[in-house]
């Protein structure tokens, strides 16, 4: 039997066999260098494409699915007894956008609109408290040189470890008629009944629960400033108010950004704050679009106040990082 | 009365002592390097000068001011950092203005004046550019304006070419002294590079773990250093130890180490011991004894090559170990390592320390014996 044979042979043999002869000469013909990176790089790109395969279809799954599904929900029809029936129509976004509106007149009776621009005041609002409370606390940690800071920073974070109902709940102890708030203003003289179910009420409770998101963006902003750039405005005649006006505020606005985006989302979306600690004035989008779902069993028309929710939120988004985006943080 | 006087300074940063007793003086224009290996208090001694940092004890009087007391934004004071710290949300001409936008200068002045300062750095049409745009050269540049902007009454500059590769470096060096003197402005500039403080200044400060070890001008501080520290620190040498002798109407030095020179006799009487410096550069080198007393043998150990140098390890009798660096052109194949050369040094190039006292001497030589 000659070699040739031989090898003809092991070819023949098995088809394992057979893909690893056909590597190996794929491998050699290419050379063994050029032929294992060819092989390597092969079994590389499977990974990648499974690695980012996995997120995308988590991503497809759970989030692309849903609210593709809640969008053509949007445009169907509610049937008797809350059945949905799969007929294409306008009529939920007619009836939470153009029902009752009648803005010339400046008087606003739409449900929806009214509840979004409250739900939206209050999101503002919040931002607007959390930023100010936020600042100081997030400018001290930046900037401090104390061995504490790790203990400090935990304590930023310690209530995430609390569960949100029983925060709120919390608030309702210290606000409620009997509650704290209401005797030490007694003990002042000051008589009132307890500030529960009120805009104030719900504020509170958010500013407490969403303090940590602007506090740490804020944070982690002052941090990278260089001392440097203090010290050589210092040098150049700034007085500490004003090293920090020209230099610091303006160098840590990325984080004052990121803050206030996350804690205006956060609010605007927030349903157990307003469920806990408002009154009916202070339904918020959220709770409105729960009840229709679970409530009024009309799930088309939540579906519809869901897509307008998500594009007014999304608009605004838009527009505040073109007006506060980076390139404007940086320019003067 | 000088421009700028530092009076027995001192700072402790806890129970660290960073800068101990430091007094200096620079006159109006004068160029004054603090030079230092890292950690010496060099910076530290910069930062009170400027006001970044208040001294423990001591006294700092700028134009016969006394301003010890007083915050950073109340002297004026241009200041050039390590990494130069320009803005990265204001464009240069914003950087360069800032000075004269905290001294209230109209905005149109400030434009005139940015804009002059810019052409006396050479670094014209960058006003509105991004400082993070320009290379490290316009930037070094960039913040030398920004520090001279405003005519302060001096210019500190701490480590300022650190940041720049070496060729960069040396045209920058060329640079900064080209502006100083156009300037004319006092400068106290903090380096831990002994040629950059060489080059570039009038006066050299040579500062260890925080004290003062030398100052003077770089010729006096090379050809005469004070203290061991400074004999080491600023180029390369070989410390030697023994104890002065006659023979033929010569000094000669009988080392420790074995071997025998001829030193200056002014320097020290018979029976002195004496510690010395051999600077690698001034040593010569031959294969073949000359005769005399100005040179004893060593054996190599390592040559190493290095362009526009040569150095040569050699080993002494009792295994001391001592450089010599040839200048230019050496012919490298007549040394290998394990030969005996001859090593010659005239006894005018031999440092002797200054520091050995009478009582010092008999310490020495005990320690010697």
């Amino acid at each position: 039997m000659s070699d040739h044979q031989a090898t003809a042979d092991d070819v023949r043999r098995t088809g394992i066999e057979r893909y690893r002869h056909r590597l190996r000469t794929t491998a050699l013909r290419s050379g063994p260098v050029l032929g294992t990176i060819r092989f390597l790089k092969r079994r590389k790109r499977l990974l990648t494409v499974t690695q980012a395969g996995l997120g995308i279809a988590w991503m497809v799954l759970f989030l692309l699915a849903p609210l593709l599904y809640v969008l053509a929900l949007s445009f169907w029809q509610r049937g008797a007894g809350g059945v949905v029936v799969q007929e294409f129509t306008l009529a939920n976004y007619q009836e939470i956008l153009l029902q009752n509106v009648a803005i010339f007149g400046l008087e606003l009776n739409n449900l929806y609109l009214i509840i979004l621009w409250q739900s939206l005041k209050i999101g503002l609002m919040t931002t607007a408290l959390t930023l100010v409370l936020g600042y100081i606390p997030g400018y001290f940690l930046g900037r401090t040189q104390s061995r504490f800071r790790t203990v400090l920073l935990l304590l930023v974070i310690l209530p995430f470890w609390v569960p949100l109902i029983i925060r709120y709940y919390a608030w309702i102890l210290v606000l409620g008629n009997q509650g704290m708030a209401t005797s030490l203003l007694g003990v002042f003289g000051i008589q009132s009944g307890g500030f529960l179910y009120s805009e104030l009420a719900v504020v509170t409770g958010l500013v407490q629960v969403l303090l940590p998101f602007m506090i740490l963006p804020i944070y982690n902003s002052v941090n990278k400033i260089d001392d440097e750039y203090v010290e050589s405005a210092k040098t150049m005649g700034a007085s500490p108010l004003r090293a920090f006006y020209e230099v610091t505020l303006p160098l840590s606005l990325p984080g004052v950004s990121a803050g206030s985006i996350l804690v205006f989302i956060l609010a605007v979306g927030s349903f157990m704050a307003p469920a806990l600690l408002g009154g009916p004035g202070q339904t918020m989008v959220a709770n409105l679009i729960s009840q229709t779902f679970g409530q009024s069993f009309d799930w088309p028309l939540a579906s519809a106040m869901a897509i307008v929710y998500l594009v007014v939120l999304f608009a605004l988004i838009t527009v505040f990082n073109r007006f506060v985006g980076l390139e404007e943080v940086f320019g003067e | 009365m000088s421009h700028v006087e530092v009076e027995h300074v001192t700072k402790r940063f806890g129970d660290v002592t960073a800068v101990d007793d430091v007094s200096f003086t620079a006159e109006e224009g004068e160029f004054v390097s603090l030079l230092g290996p890292s950690g010496c208090g060099k910076t530290t001694t910069l930062r009170m000068i400027a006001g970044l940092e208040m001294p423990s004890e001591g006294t700092i009087r700028i134009g016969g001011e006394d301003v010890t007391d007083r915050p950073a934004y109340e002297r004026e004071i241009g200041m050039v950092f390590q990494h130069y710290a320009l803005f990265p949300h204001k464009t240069v001409g914003e950087n360069i203005g800032f000075p004269l936008k905290m001294r209230d200068v109209p905005k149109a002045e400030r434009r005139e004046r940015v804009a002059e300062v810019l052409d006396r750095v050479h670094l014209p049409d960058v006003m509105e550019r991004s400082p993070e745009d320009l290379s490290g050269g316009q930037q070094q540049r960039v913040a030398l304006a920004r520090a001279l902007v405003f005519e302060p009454d001096v210019l500190l500059m701490d480590e300022p070419l650190s940041a720049l590769d070496r060729v960069l470096r040396e045209q920058m060096r060329v640079e900064v002294q080209r502006i100083q003197r156009e300037f004319d402005i006092t400068t106290i500039y903090v380096t831990h590079d002994q040629a950059e403080a060489f080059a570039m200044s009038d006066r050299v400060a040579v500062l260890d773990d925080g004290r003062l070890s030398q100052q003077g001008s770089p010729l006096d501080i090379y050809e005469n250093p004070d203290s061991e520290f400074v004999a080491t620190f600023i180029g390369e040498s070989t410390k030697l130890q023994g104890t002065v002798g006659q023979r033929d109407g010569r000094s000669i030095l009988d080392t420790t180490a074995g071997v025998a020179f001829e030193i200056p006799s002014a320097r020290a009487g018979a029976g002195d011991a004496l510690t010395v410096y051999l600077r690698a550069e001034k040593l010569g080198i031959a294969p073949e004894s000359r005769g005399g007393h100005n040179e004893f043998p060593a054996e190599i150990t390592t040559t190493n090559y290095l362009g526009e140098k040569t150095q040569f390890y050699c080993t002494l009798a009792d295994g001391t170990e001592l450089v010599v660096a040839q200048q230019g052109f050496t012919s490298l194949e007549k040394y290998d390592a394990g030969d005996t050369v001859y090593v010659q040094i005239a006894p005018e190039d031999v440092v002797v320390a200054h520091s050995e006292r009478p009582d010092e001497r008999r310490a020495v030589d005990e320690s010697v014996a």
